[in-house]
């Protein structure tokens, strides 16, 4: 896997837009579900790994975010369920490009234990990359908030 | 609103609900279930536990392994308080590091490498990691709180454009 910033960078470049306001943080929860969902097990207990196979895979996940919705309002519900799984895929679509020595992630978990994946970083690369996507993130942020702040002067000027 | 239509609105978790909860609950434990008891990968700690008969079996570490000592030969590694020799390159593997590892299991037991990868920075990435969980956390309850009577997160600000 990248590492979460990695994945909630991209999920913030893609969810950005206003639109997306309302789900955003659904998207996010999806975005690192996965990993939060196994990786702490094992790192901790590393004698649980092999409960923790099944978890970071898609139809874990998306069985997952089924449950997980449930337990929403009904109003957002299927919104929030929609906006989970999203995430998850975007959180999949990275790990789609990672390299491994070993066997990769089971994509058609449980009919088939192979694997197989793009290819083009280790797990660790992304790291180097880290300072990027919080500077691009700092940057689109303050841009949108002198925006808003122009905005809301030139309001209250037309006002008084 | 009548209080009986009231009830019954507000009656979210029905049977067929609780049901549904269950069976998906019930299904994710068997996937986790299925996972550890079908996986086919023979792994270091089953290989020690029975060496006779893993002798000359191709096998992939990776959970967890750190290098703890590197030899003349080659270097031993730790896994699950477990420590064994591996023979072949020592080039920039460094004891404390996370490693993946393709090797050949000869009971002894030692290890005869194969393919080897250095997950150079891993603490680093688990540590920069929790950044994002924390900060996806605090958004998640600035955005939903949870009702305990009614057992479901609701949206904290109910007016919206």
């Amino acid at each position: 896997m990248p590492d979460l910033i990695t994945h909630t960078a991209a999920a913030y470049f893609v969810m950005r837009p206003g639109k997306f306001a309302r789900f955003r943080v659904a998207f996010y929860v999806g975005t690192i579900l996965p990993d939060i969902l196994s990786r702490p097990f094992y790192i901790l207990k590393p004698e649980l790994y092999r409960y923790t196979i099944a978890v970071h895979t898609p139809i874990f996940i998306i069985l997952f975010c089924f449950l997980f919705a449930e337990f929403f309002d009904r109003e957002i519900r299927k919104d929030v369920c929609n906006f989970l799984l999203l995430g998850a895929a975007l959180h999949f679509f990275l790990d789609l490009f990672q390299r491994h020595l070993l066997t990769g992630y089971l994509w058609f978990f449980p009919f088939s234990w192979k694997s197989f994946e793009i290819g083009l970083y280790w797990p660790e690369t992304p790291l180097y990359f880290i300072p990027l996507w919080v500077g691009l993130i700092f940057v689109i942020e303050s841009v949108r908030y002198f925006r808003q702040r122009r905005g809301f002067e030139k309001h209250t000027g037309s006002r008084g | 609103m009548p209080a009986r239509l009231k009830s019954n609105a507000d009656k979210e978790w029905t049977f067929f609900r609780i049901m549904q909860v269950l069976v998906l609950a019930l299904v994710l434990l068997a996937l986790s279930l299925y996972g550890k008891y079908f996986d086919p990968t023979i792994t270091l700690q089953m290989c020690l536990q029975n060496p006779q008969k893993y002798d000359g079996a191709l096998i992939e570490i990776g959970t967890e392994t750190t290098v703890r000592e590197i030899l003349a030969d080659g270097f031993t590694i730790e896994q699950m308080g477990k420590v064994v020799k591996v023979v072949g390159k020592t080039d920039n593997i460094f004891p404390n590091e996370f490693v993946s590892l393709q090797v050949v299991f000869h009971k002894g037991p030692w290890l005869e490498l194969k393919k080897s990868h250095i997950a150079k920075y891993r603490r680093v990435k688990i540590a920069v990691s929790v950044i994002p969980v924390l900060f996806v956390f605090v958004l998640f309850f600035r955005e939903y709180k949870f009702r305990f009577r009614k057992f479901k997160f609701v949206e904290r600000r109910s007016c919206r454009t």
